[in-house]
């Protein structure tokens, strides 16, 4: 005949159960505590004023380029006015225009391929891997050579215009297209013939790198058809200082 | 029975809690690129390239306000933007390529091992420092050049392949912008 197991018994086994996933939690959000104090500890005594500063400098920044697309405007505006009162100014007036085309000066719209780059966002990715499953400066610059390649006529990186003076620059983990802020998710708007773009895109010779850490690591990487892109003018300083039409 | 299922149920809560609590760990220590996990080095780096943009940007709108006013005083004086504009297509002209430039710079040797990703890469840090104008081997750089590599290892710049294997890309003004 079986006897019930005594209250007390019982009641001691209910803990026992509950005993393993108590520790284990516990020690999970010590570990959790432990990693953000740790962090904000540093962040605070030495990064915050810095942070504070360069978000600053990147407001001054987003306030200057508007001021110079005014400016721009304006003069824009004033030599066209000008120019529709003789046959030479006319003729020069279109010569800017197309070069301000050229340059990247002017907005565009138009149908092409939209690139998305992102780090991967799986958690699966051992410590070593990390490096490879996140965007690098140099899959921005292989992704518009690439786009370039496929005969693009307008590429744009998260709103800010490629041209020729465009560089993309690394620091830490942070990158800079034109001198501006930027984190991922990157968005490569490119104009041009989508077939060709497209083909660009998916030869096997091109982005090797990007495409084996998209398959092994995760990465983002998505190329798509898009129409009517639009890509904004150049807003950034042109710089020319040293180089003299020779 | 009931408290012992009970028990389960808390035990299965509480791994679940455990594992998203390690999730949140490793995906805010991997994978979040926000400033805050800068050193203060590179925010220091950051901040000196965001001065010198927006120092850029300052010397450029100044000119540009210059432009305005002068092209308001010769349209009431009657003369025309005529000599304005010459100046503006000029200066476009340099800054997309169009027109041959001289001017100080720096030129770079490469001998050896070189990739079309490596010159792709090496015109970019010349972009980067601030070059006006860049030819690899005679063969201007221009704002839709593009770098590829060709079946006999060789590299073509814009679709058209050089002979000789030793790369020379040429710059015309070369200014770090941490050197100042």
């Amino acid at each position: 005949m079986n006897t019930p197991p005594a209250p007390q018994k019982r009641r001691l086994s209910h803990s026992l159960v509950l005993l393993v996933p108590a520790v284990l939690f516990g020690l999970l959000v010590t570990l959790q505590w432990r990693t953000q104090a740790e962090r904000s500890e540093l962040s605070v005594r030495y990064n915050a004023p810095l942070i504070d500063a360069a978000n600053a400098l990147q407001n001054e920044q987003n306030d200057l380029k508007a001021q110079l697309a005014q400016l721009r405007a304006r003069l824009d505006e004033i030599q066209r006015n000008a120019s529709s009162q003789s046959g030479a100014a006319k003729e020069l007036q279109t010569r800017l225009d197309q070069l301000k085309t050229s340059a990247g000066l002017t907005a565009e719209s138009g149908d092409g391929v939209i690139v998305q780059l992102d780090d991967a966002r799986s958690v699966s990715v051992s410590v070593r891997d990390v490096d490879k499953s996140i965007c690098h400066a140099t899959d921005l610059t292989d992704i518009i050579n690439t786009a370039w390649k496929g005969g693009a006529q307008a590429i744009a990186v998260n709103d800010e215009r490629v041209v020729n003076s465009s560089s993309v620059y690394c620091v830490g983990s942070t990158i800079m297209v034109n001198g501006t802020l930027m984190s991922p998710p990157f968005n490569i708007a490119a104009i041009g013939p989508q077939n060709s773009l497209l083909g660009s895109f998916d030869d096997p010779n091109q982005l090797q790198d990007i495409k084996q850490r998209r398959d092994v690591q995760g990465l983002g990487f998505r190329v798509s058809r898009a129409s009517a892109i639009h890509v904004p003018a150049y807003s950034g300083a042109l710089n020319v200082r040293f180089a003299e039409p020779h | 029975m009931r408290t012992n299922r009970g028990a389960i149920w808390v035990s299965v809560i509480a791994l679940f809690l455990g594992f998203a609590a390690v999730t949140q760990v490793r995906s805010q220590d991997v994978f979040s690129r926000s400033l805050n996990l800068e050193t203060p080095a590179s925010l220091t780096t950051l901040i000196a390239n965001l001065s010198e943009t927006n120092n850029e940007l300052r010397n450029e709108i100044f000119d540009v306000r210059r432009d305005v006013a002068d092209a308001q005083d010769s349209v009431s004086s009657g003369k025309g933007t005529l000599t304005e504009a010459e100046r503006q297509v000029a200066q476009l002209r340099v800054f997309s390529a169009q027109s041959a430039v001289a001017g100080p710079g720096i030129a770079v040797r490469i001998d050896g091992a070189f990739d079309e990703r490596a010159l792709s890469d090496l015109v970019n840090e010349l972009r980067n420092a601030g070059a006006e104008a860049i030819a690899v081997n005679e063969m201007r750089v221009g704002p839709k050049s593009y770098f590829t590599g060709t079946a006999d290892h060789s590299i073509a710049v814009d679709g058209r392949r050089f002979a000789d294997r030793g790369w020379s890309a040429r710059s015309v003004r070369l200014m770090s912008f941490m050197s100042r």
